[in-house]
């Protein structure tokens, strides 16, 4: 699953300990997701999508294999 | 998805015996712990002569270090989120399928090296059927749980 994590943030001038912090995870929790080394839960994307004011969809895409 | 009342019990039951940690405390705790019931080892191994006092001495040793290691791999982190349950449950299932292995890989070895191998890993027999026991058990329960009738 591919995601614009890391442009939302830089959009909203956030580091990772921030974002952390405003949705209750860890700094390596946002660095993992950002990296594509772990998929967040659907309540953790929900958190994501309210604070960017963006639905999911808009951050988190499907690779071409998933479709 | 509606649970039944016994499900839901079931599920939460399970859930409060796999979740259950101690405060992140003890990780500082559990090391302090572990570091000197090691120094005590090493110590009481050579300065104390008599062989009664010497194995009982070493006994409470060894097992003050096997339990501050356990208090560090129970206790919670800093901050708790669904990485760090990931990553829990991955060491855990890492920890069994090695301690499920191991007396394989030592039977393998003494075969190689000895020249008249033993079964050294039938005495580990009874621990290997209760531990798939009880993952075959809490995964059966889970799923009967999660299923929809």
């Amino acid at each position: 699953m591919k995601n614009r994590l890391k442009i939302e943030r830089a959009i909203l001038n956030l580091t990772q300990e921030e974002l952390a912090q405003k949705i209750g995870v860890s700094r390596q929790t946002i660095n993992s997701i950002e990296t594509n080394r772990f998929v967040p839960s659907t309540v953790l994307a929900l958190k994501l999508s309210r604070l960017f004011g963006k639905s999911v969809n808009d951050f988190f895409e499907l690779d071409d294999d998933e479709k | 998805m509606e649970l039944k009342p016994k499900q839901e019990g079931d599920i939460e039951k399970i859930d409060k015996y796999i979740s259950y940690q101690l405060p992140n405390r003890f990780k500082i705790i559990g090391l302090i712990l572990f570091i000197v019931s090691i120094i005590s080892v090493l110590i009481i191994s050579i300065c104390v002569e008599n062989n009664n006092y010497l194995d009982l001495l070493q006994r409470i040793g060894w097992t003050t270090a096997i339990l501050s290691l356990l208090a560090i791999a129970i206790s919670k982190e800093k901050i708790e989120d669904e990485l760090i349950m990931q990553s829990y449950h991955y060491a855990v299932i890492t920890t069994v399928i090695f301690y499920l292995s191991f007396p394989f890989i030592s039977y393998v070895i003494l075969f190689c090296f000895s020249t008249a191998p033993k079964m050294e890993a039938i005495k580990d027999i009874p621990i290997f059927l209760l531990l798939l026991l009880t993952q075959i058990l809490t995964f059966r329960k889970l799923k009967r749980a999660y299923n929809e009738k």
